[in-house]
This record gives C-alpha cells, structure tokens and sequence, in this order.
C-alpha cells in the first residue's frame, strides 16, 4: 500500500472545529463537561473521548493574532508506543497508521508514557489506552478520515505522503514569501516521518503550550530505536559495577583486618 | 497535581518491594559466596523475606493494569521491542526460580531429602542471583525508554535504582536478622552495616550526578524534583532523612563499633527503607507533573 498521510495547513484553518465534532461523530465519542478556563479553546486537552482538537495560540506583537492547530496522534512511522506495547495491541496498520486494538489492551499505559506528543490517553472507564485511529475504518474503505471530510477550509487533506510533502513545501514557500518567514513543513523527518505532516506558519516551539508535554518538539523523544541498547548497556554495566566493587571490597577487607588482627573472620 | 499521574502508586510500591527483596538476596548471595560459604543461614532469611515481597510486588503491578484480567495477553505476545514484554518474562522465570527457592526451603524445613542436593541448591541459588540482579536492574532501563525526561534524560536512571535497591535490601536484612534469631557468624553484622555504610555513599554520589547531568541537559527535567512540588520531599525525605542521617550514623557508629545499638540496627535501616520508598515515589510522580 502507498504511504498515506494527512496534511494540516495551520495557515488554513480557522477553527471552527468542524473536524473535532466530526471525529466524535464518527468515532461515537461522548461529550464531555468542561469549564470555561479563560480561552476559546475547548476542550484544554486531548482525553479518552477527544481525540483531535484544535489548539489556540496567541501572538503579542502589534496586532493580536490568532494561530490555530490541529491536534491529534501523529501516526509516527517509527512510533515508541509501538515499540514499547507489550501486548502489540498498540500496532501498525499498513505500515501507515498506528492503531490500538482495545480488546488486547492490557491497559498498562506504557504506550501513555511514551508517546513524545502526549496524544495517547487512558480511558478509566474501560481500563484501555485510546486515541485516533486515523478512521481507519474509513481510510480501509476508500474514504477520507472524518475530520478531513468535515473540514471546510481545505485544512485538512488526506492523500499519498510523497503527493502531500511535495504540497506542502510549495505552500511553504508560497507563505515565507507572503509575511510568515518562520513557515516551515513538519513532520517529514520526525520520528521517521510521520504520516500526519503540517504546514506551519511559526516555528515549531510556538505550538507548545507552556507546561504541558503537548506540542511539535523539533526533535521529539524518546527515539527508543536509538536508546535501547545503551540503556540496556547501562543498566547491564550498573549492576555488574554495583554489585561487583563494593561488595569485594567490604568483605575482602574485613577478612584481611580479621586475619590481621588474629581474629576468627 | 496529581492530574497527570499515569503511573502511581502501586507502581511506586512494586519497585520498591520488588527492589528491596532482589537487594536483600543479592547482599545475602554475595556475602555467603565471598566469605567461604559461611552464611548460608543469612541466604535463607533473605530467600525467606524476598519471595513474599516480590510476590506482593508482582500482585501490586498486576492489580494497575487497567485490565488486570488480561494479563495473559503478555504471554500470548511476542514483543522483543518492549521493554516490559521482556521483563514480564524475567518475572514469570524469576517465579519459577522463586518457586525452586521455597521448595528447597520446604524440604529443609520438613526434613526431606533431596536427591543432588548441593547441586541443585548452588543452581537454584545462583539462578536466584542472577534473577535478583535482572529485576532491580530492568526497571530503570523500562523508564529510560519513556518520554519524561527526567527518566530518560540521562542514562543513570538504572545505577540509582540498582543502588538504592541495594541499600534497601542491605537494610531489610539488618532488622531481618534483628527480629529474627538465627544463627551466623558474629561478623555477619559489622559486614551489613559497612555495606550499608557505602552503598549509603554511592547513592548519594549517584543522585548528586544525576541531578547534575539533568541540570547541564535542561534544567526543567529535575525542576519538581529539586526546585518545584517535590522538592520538600525530595531534600528533607530522601536526601537528609534517607540518605544523609542515616549515613552520619552509620559513620559513628563504624567509628565506636558500636553495631548492637538499637540506633544502629533499627532505626538507620528503617530510615533507608523509608527513603528508599520517597526515592520511587519523588522519581515516578515528578517525571509526571
């Protein structure tokens, strides 16, 4: 199968959150209570049941500006959440998207704890991780994920990567040369690419929340395909160090004072 | 501030127990082999404390997953990638070796013989050993490879834990042998109390580097923990009650030889089992906030 992806032109949307209604829609996620917590942004977080949001950010230089983003798991190729599931009830589909079987899940959260963008959440009611599937029940189908089908703008796109990479660098271009010099693609390198590519009118760190794990980290981690040999390593070299040295000396030394002193060691 | 909290409590307990039942064997296992063979009743009081301890642990790990009834599916994976896949299988050997362990106790207890005795016991032992050393080490090296930095940051995440297993262990079978009359060589304790004395040392030294290394990375990775909502706990629980009073006392009482005390023998060991409690919880809650 072709490498598939979306694509999110933050320069496009302007967050009517038609596409997070849809994603509930499809998905038959509940509606969830909130609070007004001082911004239009509602929900303030991804949950069990709100799979994509979009975030709003403000700029504070002449003019107040508004910067919206889409939010939701990144279906990274080289994806932790993968490589960490015990069960593989975290899994590739089509080498394409990343989905959770919830009827495998264990519920041990691994797969919380190491997502780098902080998309997979809990679901405490049924004891299982959650997240978005990029409605593959949809895309298997033939069919577009709901929230591109909803969107009005032309934000959101679902199309081959290649198609949609090559898009958005003529877009790119197109904006740095139109007032947004900071205008970048996301997505391509990251984690071995990730099949859900944004268009990016503000560097990468503009898009992170301030004390909160969410957000587009230039370089995101953890990289366990880099790291599980040296922490393997580590912790090999750890116990054989701590476990060797100190206890030898100990002993070794109280036998050579008992020894030296006459005493039965 | 809780909020966030994937991992907690029980998760918090199973290291802890899980880390000082495989610190007290490991302790016990190394002083029988490097003094002679001489303390073999020392190795059974650790067999005899670790298996229940370990297997609460194990009760503690399975009761947090969100479908504890589906923990078979561990088994009816093949997940090499995974971290936890591989220590589920270190647990479900260590069981088996667990299991071997109370068995030989049993047929000690009752009397009964068992044929290659010696043999068996040198195996299952160091089985025991090997175990032992595995389960206090593969923790950290679980937690290196999520996203908090402050577990992944810098790769020493498996030396602290492996040392402040050991300094629990090391503690549990200083009131172990306490409480419990048995008979061993009178040098068995100075021996604990020197080992507890330096391990004391490189816990310290090891979390001082830690915190060093996170600070010259990025600082905000060890902000709760020494600087934000943890810090109390942090530096009164851990550091000063956990670690540097009872390795003052210690200190004096290696000096005055005075190893029989009640001070030395209970309360120093208590205060490091305790910080050793504070260690898991300050490292698995503020990675998480």
């Amino acid at each position: 199968m072709a490498k598939m992806a979306m694509l999110n032109d933050v320069s496009k949307c302007m967050a009517c959150r038609a596409c997070q209604i849809a994603c509930k829609e499809w998905n038959e996620l509940p509606a969830e209570t909130t609070r007004n917590w001082g911004s239009y942004e509602n929900p303030p977080h991804l949950t069990a049941h709100t799979w994509t949001r979009v975030s709003f950010r403000e700029t504070t230089g002449s003019e107040v500006e508004w910067v919206f983003m889409k939010y939701q798991c990144m279906h990274c190729t080289i994806a932790p959440c993968v490589n960490n599931c015990p069960t593989g009830a975290m899994h590739k589909v089509n080498d394409n998207f990343v989905v959770v079987n919830q009827e495998w899940c264990i519920g041990c959260r691994y797969c919380v704890m190491s997502c780098p963008f902080n998309v997979v959440q809990f679901d405490a009611e049924r004891g299982v991780a959650a997240k978005c599937t990029f409605c593959i029940d949809r895309v298997s189908n033939g069919l577009r994920p709901a929230c591109a089908k909803a969107c009005p703008t032309g934000a959101i796109e679902y199309g081959e990567r290649d198609m949609l990479l090559a898009k958005a660098q003529q877009r790119v271009a197109y904006l740095q040369s139109n007032g947004f010099p900071e205008a970048q693609v996301y997505g391509d390198t990251q984690l071995g690419g990730l099949h859900v590519i944004y268009v990016l009118t503000h560097a990468p760190e503009f898009y992170r929340p301030a004390e909160t794990p969410d957000g587009l980290p230039q370089a995101p981690v953890p990289r366990q395909e880099m790291t599980l040999l040296p922490n393997w390593l580590s912790g090999a070299v750890a116990a054989g160090a701590l476990v060797s040295a100190p206890f030898w000396w100990v002993i070794k030394r109280r036998q050579e004072m008992a020894t030296q002193g006459g005493e039965t060691p | 501030m809780t909020d966030n909290i994937i991992w907690g409590w029980l998760v918090v307990l199973y290291l802890w127990l899980a880390g000082m039942a495989g610190g007290a064997y490991i302790t016990a296992y190394l002083i029988h082999h490097l003094d002679g063979g001489r303390h073999r009743t020392l190795l059974r009081l650790a067999t005899w404390i670790s298996i229940p301890l370990f297997a609460l642990g194990m009760l503690f790990l399975t009761l947090d997953l969100g479908r504890s009834e589906r923990f078979w599916h561990l088994f009816a994976s093949f997940r090499p990638s995974s971290v936890m896949w591989i220590g589920t299988y270190i647990l479900l050997i260590g069981t088996v070796v667990g299991a071997g362990l109370a068995v030989r106790e049993l047929a000690e207890v009752t009397g009964r013989q068992i044929p290659y005795a010696d043999q068996v016991e040198s195996i299952v032992t160091f089985l025991g050993f090997i175990f032992a050393l595995i389960v206090v080490g593969y923790v950290g090296v679980l937690f290196a490879q999520a996203r908090p930095p402050l577990w992944s940051q810098t790769p020493l995440l498996p030396w602290v834990f492996i040392a402040s297993a050991l300094s629990t262990g090391i503690g549990l079978l200083i009131i172990a042998l306490k409480i419990i009359p048995v008979s061993e060589p009178p040098a068995v304790m100075p021996t604990l109390h020197r080992l507890l004395t330096v391990f004391l040392g490189i816990d310290l030294a090891l979390l001082a580097l830690e915190i060093v290394w996170h600070a010259a990375v990025d600082f905000s990775a060890v902000a709760p923990l020494v600087a934000g909502t943890f810090s109390p706990l942090f530096w009164l629980g851990l550091v000063v009650v956990g670690l540097v009073l009872p390795l003052v006392l210690e200190w004096r009482n290696l000096g005055a030889g005075q190893f029989t005390t009640r001070l030395a023998t209970l309360v120093v060991p208590v205060l490091v089992i305790l910080g050793g409690l504070v260690l898991r919880y300050v490292m698995v809650f503020a990675a998480q906030v």
